[in-house]
């Protein structure tokens, strides 16, 4: 019993450690033995797992309300190139300027 | 006919961003038409202060033009209701109730993500965008924003934490195990 309670709490305290660690470790910010670390045991780890499913989700969430128009990135890029071709003195902004 | 140096420089650094540019200026604005003004005014102001560019860091270097020009704008707008972007800790205003969203927008995963981001304080909001929405590393988005990366990290924590606390009200997450406690700045 009392190793039981003993691993209960140390697993306890790996939990508290690898969720104090679950942005950066969602983000690549931290060192690779770090990363290692709380991979392994958000990979070994039931709850903790949850929770890294619940922020990425979240990210792409907030990522995905933004959906990219790719009109709008092939008007883009011909503004670019007006700015090399214009020095960037002649061209003005609009969205409706002809390509 | 070649480019010259500048020029070549130019298009090397920006073209790779536009995606971020463009989904960042659609999260700062209302319209899809705005957006695309925001990025092209920030391209313009881009381009001629290219000279001064040191070359690192070119995402951080375009969302701090960015997010320089969309606070003009909302200025011009609105001189003296606006406040500045970058000071404003408080709550954002103009977030939908949760019953409106619900009857509006039935209750989704992703209704109850951007009811409860918009709901958030603007320093909250900026640090969101420029990492999850716009991509930024921390050090990045310290730069963009002049503040600490451990204020980054504080920010982020606490932003997406309250977001999660949503969720778990909603029923779309379970409650969470350990409240994150981390200094707030």
């Amino acid at each position: 019993m009392i190793l039981r309670r003993h691993g209960a709490t140390a697993r306890m305290e790996s939990c508290r450690e690898a969720v104090t660690l679950l942005q950066q470790f969602l983000d690549g910010e931290l060192d690779r033995k770090t990363t290692h670390r709380v991979a392994a045991h958000v990979a070994d780890c039931y709850e903790c797992g949850l929770e890294i499913d619940v922020y990425r989700q979240l990210r792409k969430s907030l990522r995905g309300q933004v959906p990219l128009p790719q009109d709008a990135i092939t008007r883009l890029r011909a503004f670019v190139d007006r700015c090399e071709s214009g020095g960037g003195g002649e061209v003005t902004i609009g969205s409706d300027n002809d390509l | 006919m070649g480019a010259s140096r500048g020029e070549q420089r130019f298009s090397s650094f920006v073209l790779p961003e536009l995606d971020a540019l463009l989904r960042l200026a659609l999260s700062l604005t209302d319209q899809p038409a705005d957006a695309e003004d925001l990025v092209q005014e920030t391209l313009l102001r881009a381009y001629r202060s290219i000279a001064r560019f040191d070359g690192a860091h070119p995402r951080a270097w375009l969302f701090t033009i960015m997010r320089h020009a969309q606070a003009n704008t909302l200025r011009r707008r609105r001189p003296v209701l606006v406040a500045d972007v970058a000071t404003v800790d408080g709550p954002a205003d103009a977030a939908m109730p949760d019953v409106v969203v619900q009857q509006v927008m039935g209750d989704t995963f992703d209704a109850v993500v951007e009811n409860a981001f918009t709901r958030l304080s603007l320093n909250d909001q900026d640090v969101l965008r420029l990492v999850d929405i716009g991509g930024l590393s921390y050090a990045d988005t310290a730069l963009v924003l002049g503040i600490s990366e451990d204020a980054v990290t504080s920010r982020l924590h606490r932003a997406r934490s309250r977001l999660r606390d949503r969720l778990a009200r909603s029923g779309f997450a379970p409650k969470p195990r350990f409240r994150w406690q981390g200094a707030l700045s």
